[in-house]
């Protein structure tokens, strides 16, 4: 930053007041965007290994408690022979009365309604099971036994996720090239508006560069003030989210937890715009006055 | 014993001319001309007047001089460089020998009188404290020693302009141009500024001083150069 005034007055200047205000609007939308897309990849990766991870075998329900105990029983073994099977295990009645709740309320599982029994199967990783002969399999040692792969479902959240990361890209992308536009017209204004004085310092014997560099650091003092203040609002914004969040409590939305590198890339958004904005009004201005006799 | 080289002695004379203008035209833009075939040079350590009334071409004539424009046609040779066609980069380096005072002073108002003397030094990367050192020394030589954190803006037209002056000599250039140099002040101010100008020639400075001022010329016996309806009359000096 400046310790005295520039030799073009270009903190006087009335046409480039808005740019901190415009930087802090953009490093304030590409921060929320980048925490979304950095939470929306760990979603992605969690329900990416579920897919490919577990299966679940639901067994229909028997009128007596032996009776459904035995089928379940009859699957795990077929399951744990089965090559590529890492682990079968039952889901036991208070985990199914669990997962019953949120519809049908605590007690359901004790109110003696047929419910069918639940294997959790994990398979190994880079196994090929052929899932269609494994539930034929199923299905014929226990009639109406059905496979569940999660793979029509966790496969349409995960491209979902997958396009909205290429999206918030895209949107950081076409910010980005907003926030250049804009210094590129700042420092074309500043050119007109100080003409007399940009004249002057070439008179005395400053070159293009000595001049670019005036703008330069300028766009670079007010895109740090910008993007620092729209990163703070980001921040702020974000916890909010978190603690609304958890007041949701629901395990679909994505977590958003960071590691020191995305913390330190989120962190570095300012100074990256202080960068783009320079070096862009200083091209700007080196180009322009390259092209004066 | 050496022999006389003729060619070499004829570049040499040539190397010391300060200024060189042979058929010289210009004009702004794709405006008709308003300097036509001008000729004359000038030698080094040299003093001269530059007359003429207003609008006869004496402005034109020194931003020529000063690189502020280039020719439409002629040739033009400052401190031993032809500048008809030098590139756009090399004419920072010859600008710093040149020291300009402008009419208008064309100070910077946002910057302290120290700074504004300081001005080429820091373009030309100088560190702070001796761009501090020499413009306070300069501006106690043109007496504003007291008025050097004053904003240009509180001086009035002959501070303004010694403090010009102080800013044009601190490269310590080859070439001084003075435009209307006591245009805006009285007549006791402006033979103030002319004595500060000829301690400057006396430092082997060429120094050219624009002015339509004939009493003011009259003063003193120096040549002069005699512009009128764009053309450059004899040198009665």
């Amino acid at each position: 930053m400046f310790a005295r005034d520039p030799d073009v007055p270009l903190r006087r200047d009335t046409t480039s007041r808005f740019l901190p205000w415009l930087i802090g609007l953009m490093v304030y939308l590409a921060a929320l965007l980048v925490a979304g897309a950095i939470a929306l990849d760990g979603a992605a990766d969690r329900w990416d290994r579920a897919i490919t991870g577990t299966v679940t075998v639901q067994v229909p329900a028997a009128s007596e408690a032996a009776e459904a105990g035995r089928r379940v029983e009859a699957l795990l073994d077929l399951l744990r022979q089965t090559p590529g099977v890492a682990a079968a295990t039952a889901v036991p009645p208070e985990g199914l009365a669990k997962l019953l709740e949120p519809w049908l309320g605590p007690g359901a599982a004790s109110a003696g309604l047929p419910l069918p029994g639940l294997i959790d199967v994990r398979v190994e990783e880079r196994s090929r099971i052929d899932f269609a002969a494994l539930s034929a399999k199923l299905a014929e040692a226990v009639p109406g036994t059905a496979v569940d792969t999660h793979e029509l479902w966790a496969g349409r959240i995960v491209a979902l996720a997958r396009s909205l990361q290429a999206l918030a890209a895209l949107i950081v992308g076409l910010v980005a090239g907003a926030a250049v536009a804009a210094v590129v017209l700042s420092a074309r204004a500043g050119l007109s508006v100080h003409r007399e004085a940009i004249e002057l310092l070439h008179l005395i014997g400053a070159e293009d560069s000595y001049i670019a560099g005036q703008f330069g650091r300028q766009a670079l003092d007010l895109a740090l003030v910008g993007g620092f203040l729209g990163l703070f609002g980001a921040l702020a914004t974000l916890l909010f989210l978190s603690w609304m969040a958890r007041g949701i409590g629901g395990s679909l939305l994505p977590e958003l937890t960071l590691t020191a590198w995305q913390w330190a890339g989120l962190l570095a958004l300012p100074l990256v715009a202080g960068a783009v904005a320079a070096v862009s009004a200083w091209l700007t201005v080196v180009r322009t006055l390259g092209r004066m006799t | 014993m050496p022999r006389f080289d003729a060619e070499r002695a004829a570049e040499g004379w040539r190397r010391l001319r300060v200024v060189r203008f042979e058929n010289v035209g210009m004009r702004y833009g794709l405006g008709s001309e308003v300097l036509h075939d001008v000729s004359f040079h000038l030698a080094p350590g040299s003093f001269h007047f530059l007359v003429g009334n207003s609008g006869a071409g004496k402005s034109s004539l020194l931003r020529l001089m000063y690189l502020g424009h280039r020719p439409s046609r002629g040739l033009i040779s400052i401190l031993g460089q032809d500048v008809t066609a030098l590139p756009r980069s090399k004419l920072p380096p010859l600008r710093r020998r040149i020291g300009v005072v402008f009419q208008d002073f064309r100070l910077l108002d946002h910057l302290s009188v120290l700074d504004n003397v300081g001005l080429p030094l820091r373009v030309m990367g100088y560190p702070r404290d001796k761009i501090r050192t020499h413009a306070g020394e300069l501006l106690k030589w043109v007496g504003l020693g007291e008025r050097m954190h004053a904003p240009p803006s509180t001086l009035s037209g002959g501070e303004k302009q010694r403090v010009a002056i102080a800013r044009a000599v601190i490269t310590k250039p080859s070439l001084l141009l003075a435009d209307e140099p006591t245009g805006n002040i009285d007549d006791r101010m402006g033979m103030r500024l002319m004595r500060l100008l000829q301690e400057l020639n006396k430092m082997a400075v060429t120094v050219v001083v624009a002015t339509h001022n004939e009493g003011l010329v009259a003063r003193f016996e120096y040549p002069r150069l005699r512009v009128a309806d764009g053309r450059l009359g004899p040198d009665p000096g």
